[in-house]
């Protein structure tokens, strides 16, 4: 199409000159001369064609001309060379590509505010201080940011600075539709949750004030827009009823589908009422909506406009202390005067929430920025490497730049050209790099234990490729332009264009592969700090056989089950579990193992007796028979629990090592008597375990604790964990069968988190991991392009010295001495690069030690094994251009020139 | 303002427009008639030119240039401003006399 409209445009200036010269000509020859007299008076009389044209085409305005010239140009020397196009193209991809996505996730993770109008009139309300009672904390934010029920309705009536408070909390359900149950993740709001976001519905209503009135009062949930599309299909389900924890519901509306709630990684798939808890629940033991020291919900509010964050907290302050004082305080049993003193201290904190509430983003953000500023360096050092190639492409073109210097190209006319050719480069690269920012993606997400933790960051990486990719293309290219084009026109016409290895040339070039490698030696250092880390976090005893454990959860009473008739169920569960074939142990017990939970409790131990205010804390776990078997975790002295500790039995109890060192048993604990929580010693200890990471694979030592039958417990449980032991091959049955044995048994009852142990400690892992993948990755890349760029100079180095080494040689130097003369250059690049990038690799560890696990960031053998590997891969880089300076025969050097 | 006046005659193609420029002055003025052309083009930028190729009586194809409306205005414009100076400078020569 633009074929035909480039050529009516093209003037054909070069015809029309033709065309007055030829008449001129033909003039002459009418007036009688010979053609070649002719030529030489038309030549005369008109001037020279070429120059007139260029003046004409001057005239014209020749920006878009020119540019299009250049662009056909750089493609045709670019495919001319093909290896430095192929490895600029590679090397600038992948560092912009992996910026690219890192940059996306930085900004998806840390920086997009949410999807509502006017997010940064949002404020998160946190109070630090003391909360006695119960407090359930830690999925949305810290535990200083919780507050009770009756709290939060006293501030909505006595607030004047907002919109509106709203209040969340996370519920997790068991849902049913059309016969299928499953377990969800719900979120109980507050009726002004949705009005305070300024959240519109995709379909139907979302919830309104009207729907918090009274315990119960409106049975209804707004769907999650993903979930909806998931488990509805899209349909217009509005009006349909959904059995949430055995109570029938309506759907009355789904969210937008940008609206993803407003904590990180906690995508609801149900919005419900918050007083809808005290009927959905099913636990005789939830605090009522009145109690005043049950904290667990989490509070925003959206300023009134032209509300300053000060203003507002002044506003809410005040009453909030005046109910502290006069209503809560004196609700406070048992607390000390200066606990009490630091409760009615209690102040409001008012925190920027355009971005929501969430615990992972604050987790994330120092590895997140460690992550960021890792792959920056990535960048870094690969544009130095394009740069560096570029120099020695510039050098090698410096006498065709030259030569058109001096025949009148203007300088800014050269580096135009040269920096066209980097414009084409930094184009191809930003296609490739859209590849390389999606596996890096790829690789991020296949690192999280759920790949929702991540949210939908694709959209800005497009923008952010290009920027960067440009970016770097000019960069990298305006160097070497401007350093070639300094050419020296008289020297260029003796032939010698830039004299070979002439300090303005190669010194620039050495100081950048100096450069590469102390980037590199930073990006290796800080990748084995990450990836010891990991070892230490994985490597660490745990104390367990985990291999071919299979864990999964049941909570029937959130189906409204009784007690009894749920322990019913877990008896048949595992009755039917074990005869599975494969199977060869099943147990179970009410905390999940490795999952962060813990119970704590006092503990009262025969003989020991070390005052009033010992430290008495001990977790405890309530067990099946079985469980040391099942786990894999070593009796040492007595049994372990078998079916005839039931309820009518005498009480027993199994302590661990620590349990028996804390509390003075020593070695012959069997036997002896404990008891929890009162001194009534009426537990007979028949077993001790050696202690093994219960809780998380982080504890550097497992803390004291006692396992009881969970049969014997003062209430049986209404929620079990069950871990499953099978061959490792046949993990792919064993959990085909755990669901089809559930679902025999009761199809509304969701399994739980149905997974191995192994898969469980992974996703306890997942920071480690991320980082230690993510930067070993990087680091591999960089000393790859850093090895490139070494060897890029070296060789370069060699060729321009051939000359110099050949007159060396025919002085009586040996080739060892040649070989000797590049190995130097190679040392002293790698020990100045290595003695930098190790001082900033520790000035970088030094902030990254929190995320260490045990080790310290000048930890001797990473930073040891580092230096080898960056010794290792200079050798590799200098072995060939050595060899070839070695093999340089003086004769045909000298004759060279 | 000569180019332009040329021109003025209508449809014109360069090596037409330099012999007429020779013969009007009468060979006075003398210059490299390829400078003739950076000329033409800056005045077809400006818009007071326009040309087309056609085909000249011998047949071979030419660029021929005439004057636009604009160019016609310029000419008149600077005819005029021309005949105010030459008349200013010849009044000052006639009183210096």
């Amino acid at each position: 199409m633009w074929w035909p409209i480039r050529r009516r445009r093209d003037p054909r200036i070069g015809d029309e000159i033709r065309f007055h010269r030829d008449r001129l000509v033909e003039e002459y020859v009418a007036r009688g001369m010979d053609r070649d007299e002719a030529e030489r008076r038309a030549f005369l009389e008109f001037g020279n064609a070429g120059a007139i044209e260029e003046a004409v085409r001057d005239v014209r305005g020749r920006r878009l001309d020119d540019f299009r010239t250049d662009v056909r140009y750089a493609l045709r020397t670019l495919r001319r060379n093909p290896g430095f196009a192929a490895v600029a193209v590679l090397t600038l991809a992948l560092g912009v590509g992996a910026n690219a996505a890192v940059v996306s996730i930085v900004y998806g993770i840390l920086l997009k505010p949410l999807p509502v109008p006017e997010p940064h009139h949002l404020v998160n309300i946190v109070s630090p201080g003391p909360r006695s009672g119960s407090v359930d904390c830690g999925t949305i934010g810290r535990c200083e940011a919780v507050f009770s029920y009756p709290m939060f309705r006293d501030l909505e009536r006595v607030q004047t600075a907002f919109t509106g408070i709203a209040a969340h909390s996370v519920f997790d359900v068991n849902l049913t539709y059309r016969g299928e149950a499953t377990r969800n993740r719900g979120l109980l709001v507050s009726g002004s949750y949705f009005p305070v976001l300024g959240q519109r519905p995709a379909l139907g209503r979302l919830l309104e004030p009207e729907d918090d009135k009274a315990v119960g009062a409106s049975q209804v949930v707004v769907l999650g827009h993903a979930f909806w599309k998931r488990r509805f299909g899209g349909n217009d389900v509005v009006g349909d009823t959904v059995t949430v924890n055995g109570r029938p519901m309506t759907v009355v509306g789904v969210v937008q589908e940008e609206f993803e709630g407003t904590t990180l990684g906690l995508k609801p798939d149900v919005f419900i009422p918050i007083t809808m808890r005290w009927r959905l629940a099913n636990d005789s033991a939830m605090p009522p909506p009145d109690q005043r020291r049950a904290y667990w919900l989490f509070l925003f509010a959206r300023l009134k406009p032209g509300v300053s964050i000060e203003q507002a907290r002044t506003a809410i302050d005040t009453p909030y202390r005046a109910i502290i004082n006069e209503i809560e305080a004196p609700l406070q049993q048992g607390m000390s005067d200066q606990m009490l003193a630091q409760f009615t201290a209690k102040a409001i904190r008012l925190d920027a929430g355009s971005r929501g509430q969430s615990t992972f983003a604050v987790e994330a953000r120092m590895p997140l920025m460690l992550l960021a500023a890792f792959t920056a360096l990535v960048l870094v050092v690969a544009c130095m490497n394009v740069a560096n190639l570029g120099l020695a492409r510039a050098a090698s073109r410096s006498k065709e730049l030259t030569t058109r210097l001096s025949i009148g190209a203007t300088r800014g006319r050269l580096i135009a050209q040269l920096m066209t050719e980097s414009s084409v480069l930094a184009l191809i690269t930003a296609v490739v790099s859209l590849l390389v920012a999606q596996w890096t993606l790829d690789l991020f997400r296949g690192l999280l234990p759920d790949p929702a933790l991540l949210p939908n960051v694709e959209a800005p990486i497009p923008f952010v490729a290009g920027a960067l990719a440009v970016a770097a293309g000019l960069a990298v290219g305006l160097f070497p332009a401007l350093q070639a084009t300094r050419a020296d026109v008289l020297s260029a016409l003796r032939g010698h264009p830039v004299a070979p290895g002439s300090p303005r040339l190669s010194r620039p070039r050495r100081t950048l592969a100096t450069a590469q490698v102390a980037l590199s030696m930073v990006l290796v250092v800080l990748a084995g700090l990450f990836s010891k880390s990991l070892a230490n976090v994985m490597g660490g005893d745990l104390g367990l056989k985990t291999d071919g454990v299979v864990m999964f959860g049941l909570v029937p009473t959130r189906n409204g089950y009784t007690d009894p008739r749920s322990a019913a169920l877990f008896d048949r569960v595992e009755t039917e579990v074990a005869a599975l074939p494969g199977v060869s142990g099943v147990s179970s017990s009410t905390t999940p193992i490795l999952w962060r939970q813990q119970r704590v409790t006092q503990g009262f131990v025969e003989g020991f007796d070390a005052g009033l205010d010992a430290d008495r804390d001990t977790q405890y776990d309530e067990i099946g028979s079985g469980y040391f078997r099942t786990l894999g975790i070593q009796v040492i002295a007595g049994r372990e629990f078998t079916a005839a500790d039931s309820e009518g039995a005498p009480k027993v109890a199994i302590v661990n090592e620590r349990f028996a060192r804390k509390f003075g048993l020593g070695r012959d604990a069997i036997g002896k008597r404990m008891s929890p929580r009162t001194p009534a010693l009426d537990v007979e200890i028949v077993g001790v375990v050696k202690d093994f990471k219960q809780t998380n694979v982080r504890d550097a030592v497992a803390p004291p604790m006692y396992f009881v039958p969970h049969r014997q417990g003062t209430r049986r449980p209404g929620q079990m964990v069950f871990y499953v032991r099978s061959s490792p091959d046949a993990l792919g049955s064993t959990v085909a069968g755990i669901r089809q044995v559930v679902r025999g048994i009761d199809p509304n009852l969701p399994i739980e988190e149905l997974r191995t142990v192994d898969e469980t400690i992974r996703g306890m892992t997942t920071g480690e991991r991320v980082m230690s993948v993510m930067t070993t990755a990087f680091a591999l890349l960089a000393l790859v392009v850093a090895a490139i760029g070494l060897y890029g100079m070296l060789a370069y180095m060699v060729a321009q010295r051939t000359p110099e080494i050949g007159v060396r040689m025919t002085l009586g130097a040996t080739r060892r001495e040649v070989r000797w003369m590049v190995f130097r250059q190679v040392a002293a690049i790698t020990v100045a690069g290595g003695a930098i990038g190790l001082t900033v690799a520790l000035l970088v560890g030094r902030l990254a030690q929190r995320i260490l696990f045990g080790l310290q960031f000048h930890d001797a053998i990473v930073i040891f094994s580092s230096l080898t590997v960056l010794a290792g891969v200079a050798l590799v880089a200098g072995v060939v251009p050595a060899h070839r300076a070695a093999c340089v025969d003086p004769m045909r050097a000298l004759k060279f020139d | 303002m000569l180019v332009l006046k040329v021109v003025a005659l209508g449809p014109i193609h360069g090596y037409a427009i330099a012999q007429r420029l020779q013969q009007m002055s009468s060979s006075v003025l003398q210059v490299q008639q390829g400078s003739l052309y950076p000329a033409l083009h800056r005045l077809e930028k400006r818009r007071w030119l326009k040309a087309e190729w056609a085909a000249t009586d011998t047949g071979r194809e030419a660029r021929f240039y005439t004057l636009t409306r604009l160019g016609r205005q310029q000419l008149e414009e600077q005819r005029e401003s021309w005949e105010r100076l030459s008349a200013a400078i010849s009044g000052i020569l006639r009183t210096a006399e």
